[in-house]
This record gives structure tokens, sequence and C-alpha cells, in this order.
């Protein structure tokens, strides 16, 4: 990677355009091995209710917070007032002015409401929020947040936790030809092959939490998801050719030197 | 929560052959006479019976004292009970949870401080603390005195209600063992007249928790006594949490760190304290 090739939010620069969801893994240990070997510097976190009667520890105990940039998300949110409440509870922890907001009112197919996401954003935008919006792979949508100002827009691949990779592939081209912002890809990236795609075609960084904490060996996963990312910015630095309909020889076509008789 | 505990409360555990009256009255009366929340406890009966007077007790309490079911949450839902009480040893709480969800009670008789403990964990919303004194209803048992009381509530935070033999006389002594109200049986459907020996058990409860100002909160929708005029930041201190990365919603809004100093908390108040978990 260059030395200057910094994914920039809000002002903030970092190295790694991989971010990394902390839900679903099966130890501790196995999260913070796929957090470093990922090489990630964002990591998403939720909010929640403290159980009064169960011992009080936090996924920021398990983790080194300091490390990492800590984007808190409003799961569980279904309208618009409760991921800005989710939002004002996440600032008031003192961790972070940043918020990922989702507003997903039906849990079965996890998909954004993009007038509830709107809503919020403007909201939250107003109070000085650092606002990185989930939403569907659309166009007009995108254009709007960024309009209003949101730090980036976070353009789903597939529904959360599929690992059906990049069903979206045009809408993604689309907010990203569009985009004044980051695109960050997140949702539904399966393989490092996705996470390389999306960053082929222009993403800015992308955001996977379900193919590393459900990976047999999340570390290694994590690692290669990272190689995967930085491959995808790579081929688009390097300005990738164009696709041909007909075969082009790599070898000189003239200069063969073939049997008697044959010409 | 949608229903809750009233501090000081006094419940009513019924007991159909124990009544001078017939049961209806003896409840009707009892409710007058300020009882808050009536517990349908008449294990003899078979399914059929107990549903149709559970409705009509239901019917009795609305809007004036809260009703649980003892011991089977789908008849409990059944005759649109506020919540299901379950002995110690019978009836899983958090299946219970699953079933009626977060907006009904789940209580617990509990016999000491250990059950209390593990009882509040699971969740019950109320625990019944026995068996405090010699008492008709249970013969058998050994009383156990306010010590069980006090033994419970350094056990739990969940609120408790002493059970056996409670007269209003013991009512003083149950409050200052950290009591959060009492439950009684022959002590009003065994008397004369059950509305008035409801108002004085009642008088008494009031005069002792006036003596022990608490004012009744829900946390993380669990039912929490917590002294008067105790401030969050206090409160939190008490959890073990006013250092740690938390945040506190009173009432669906946001209290600031700096202002948990002033802000005291209040009757009534539903406090919300959330933290960072894991999430994608």
């Amino acid at each position: 990677m260059k030395p200057d090739d910094y994914l920039e939010i809000a002002g903030k620069r970092f190295r790694s355009r991989l971010m990394l969801g902390t839900g679903k893994y099966r130890s501790p240990d196995e999260m913070r091995a796929a957090l470093e070997a990922s090489g990630c510097e964002i990591v998403t976190v939720a909010v929640r209710r403290i159980d009064l009667n169960a011992p009080q520890r936090c996924v920021l105990d398990e983790i080194d917070w300091k490390k990492y940039q800590i984007l808190p998300n409003t799961a569980g949110a279904r309208t618009a007032e409760e991921a800005v409440h989710t939002a004002r509870l996440a600032q008031a922890m003192g961790l972070s002015e940043w918020i990922k907001v989702e507003v997903i009112p039906d849990p079965k197919y996890l998909l954004p409401d993009p007038i509830g996401t709107l809503e919020a954003c403007k909201i939250l935008v107003k109070e000085g929020f650092v606002v990185l919006p989930y939403i569907n792979a659309d166009p007009v949508l995108a254009a709007k947040l960024q309009d209003i100002g949101t730090a980036t827009v976070m353009p789903l691949a597939s529904p959360i936790g599929s690992a059906q990779g990049l069903r979206t592939l045009d809408g993604l081209r689309i907010i990203i030809e569009q985009a004044r912002v980051p695109v960050v890809v997140d949702a539904g990236l399966g393989a490092p092959s996705d996470a390389s795609l999306a960053m082929e075609i222009g993403a800015a960084a992308c955001l996977i939490n379900t193919a590393v904490a459900g990976a047999k060996d999340p570390a290694r996963m994590g690692e290669a998801m990272r190689l995967g990312v930085e491959a995808g910015r790579k081929a688009h630095l390097s300005g990738r050719m164009s696709p041909r309909l007909y075969a082009q020889a790599s070898s000189p076509l003239e200069g063969v030197a073939r049997p008697a008789g044959k010409s | 929560m949608t229903v809750a505990i009233p501090y000081p409360c006094l419940a009513l555990v019924t007991d159909r052959k124990r009544c001078r009256l017939g049961l209806e009255e003896s409840v009707r009366a009892a409710i007058e006479g300020g009882v808050d929340l009536v517990q349908l406890r008449e294990k003899d009966l078979d399914p059929a019976l107990l549903l149709t007077l559970a409705r009509r007790l239901r019917a009795l309490t609305e809007g004036k004292a809260l009703f649980v079911f003892n011991g089977d949450v789908d008849l409990a839902l059944a005759c649109g009970a506020d919540g299901v009480h379950f002995p110690e040893h019978a009836g899983s709480i958090a299946e219970a949870r699953g079933s009626l969800g977060a907006g009904r009670l789940i209580g617990r008789s509990v016999h000491d401080g250990a059950a209390a403990e593990l009882a509040g964990r699971d969740g019950a919303d109320y625990l019944v603390v026995g068996t405090i004194y010699a008492t008709s209803s249970k013969p058998g048992a050994l009383p156990a005195g306010p010590d069980r009381i006090a033994q419970a509530s350094r056990a739990t935070k969940t609120p408790l209600l002493a059970i056996g033999g409670v007269t209003t006389d013991k009512i003083p002594e149950l409050m200052g063992s950290g009591a959060f109200g009492a439950a009684v049986c022959a002590a009003i459907l065994g008397a004369k007249d059950p509305g008035q020996a409801a108002r004085e058990l009642k008088a008494a409860l009031r005069a002792a928790s006036a003596a022990r100002p608490l004012v009744a909160v829900t946390v993380n929708g669990q039912r929490r006594a917590v002294p008067e005029g105790l401030c969050l930041q206090a409160y939190l201190q008490e959890l073990g949490l006013s250092s740690r990365p938390v945040a506190v919603a009173i009432n669906g809004e946001i209290v600031s760190p700096a202002s948990r100093e002033t802000r005291a908390l209040r009757q009534e108040d539903a406090i919300d304290i959330v933290h960072a978990v894991a999430g994608g």
C-alpha cells in the first residue's frame, strides 16, 4: 500500500480499510486474535442493557479499545426515534462520537428502512455525531445522505450475516461513482474474494463481522479478509484494464519457428 | 414493565378453605382495604373450575390490584392475570418470561438466601420469603424469624415480601429487616372483617415504610427499592458501575454523566443502564 493511501473519515486517518464487527465470536480470545490478524482499526459494538444479575464485563473489557476507533451501532432500533435514542446513549457512554445508524424494522430480512434511516441521520448530523448510515445499495438514498452530511455511506452487499457476497454490485457501482464520502461496503461479504471485488470497484472500505466470526479459524479468516481488501484496493489504484470479448495473445505472434513445410 | 409492584406492598394469598366469608367477597373487601396484589392459590381445584374462579378474581381485581396466578403460565395468560407465581422448586422463570414477556410479573417463593439470590438472578420480579413466623397455614414449618428477610435482602436486590404468620405488630421489624412488603392469608381471609384487617396491615406497612423511606423504581426492567433522595451517581456506585463506561436513561431521557450527581431517583422512575456489547 502506498504510504499516503489513507482511509479518511471525519478528519481521522486510518491505514486499514477493513472494519470488523465484534459480534458472534465463540470466545473473547478468538475475537482478539481475529481483530489483531485483520489489522483493523475500526470496530463496531452494540449498546444493550446491563444484566444486573450477572457479572458486568462488557465487550470493551475484552479488547484494548484505546487501539481502536469504537463505532457503536444502533442495532435493535426499529424506528428513527429508537436509533436516535440509542445513538445518544452510545455518546453518553463517553467512548465515541461516531455512530453506525441502523434502522431495521423487520428481524427476518434485516433490511434497513431508508426513510427512518434518513430521518435519524438528519437529527444526529445536527447534533454533531459522526454518522455512518447502514443502507440498502440505493444510489438516490446514498446521495441524499451525503448531502445532509453523513461521514460515509454503508451500503449492503447482501443481507446481514448471509455471506452471499456482492448481490448489489450494480447499485454499489453507481453509489461509488456518485460518492463524495467514503463508501463502506457492509454486510453479506462472505469471502476475501467478495471483499476484494468491492474494493476493486472502488469502495473505500469493507465492514465484516459474520464471515470472520463464523469461520472455523477466525484469526486466519481475519488475515485473509485483510489481504482481500488490500489486494482489491491495490487493483483499484493500479487502474485495471477493461475486459475484452476476444483473446489477445500475451506472446509475439511473429517469429514462430515451425516444422518444415508449414508456414 | 407495564405492571409494577408498589412499595410498600400488601399481598393476599388465597385459600378459600380459610375464608370466613366467601372467597370473592373476602377478596373484594381486602382490595377495598388496601391489598395491592392477589395471588390465586387453590391447589386442589380442578383446572376448569380454577380458570372460572381466576377469571372472576381477575375481573374483581382489574384496575384495583395486581392479580397473579399460582404455578401455571398458560392459565395465567388464559385468565388475563398480571403474572404468575412459582413455588421454590417448580417452574422455570426463563421459560415463563419467554411466554409472559417483560410486561408481566413473575414471583417465586424462597426459603433462604441462596434460593433468593438464584431467583433474583433468573429475573424474578418479586420474591415471597418464608416461613417467618409460626402459621396455621403451614403447621409443620419451623419459623425462621425476620433474620431470614435480612439474609435474603443481602443476597438479592429483588423486592421481598415476608410471609408466614405476619400480623400488624410484626410489620415494623419485617420492614426494618429489608422487606418490600408482606404477604398474608389467614390474617385477612380468616378475619371477621377482611376489609378492616387489610386496612390495618396496610396502615402498618405505610407507617413502617415512612420510617424507612424508599422509592420504588424499575431498573433495566427489574423492580428495585432505593432510599428516597438517592442520586443516580450514588446508585451507580452501589451497583459498582460509577466508573464503568455505561450510559443511563431515566424515563427515556438520557442523563449526562455531569448531571448524575444532581439527579435524585424518584418514585416510579424507569431507569435504563446500558453498556457496550459485542455487535456488528
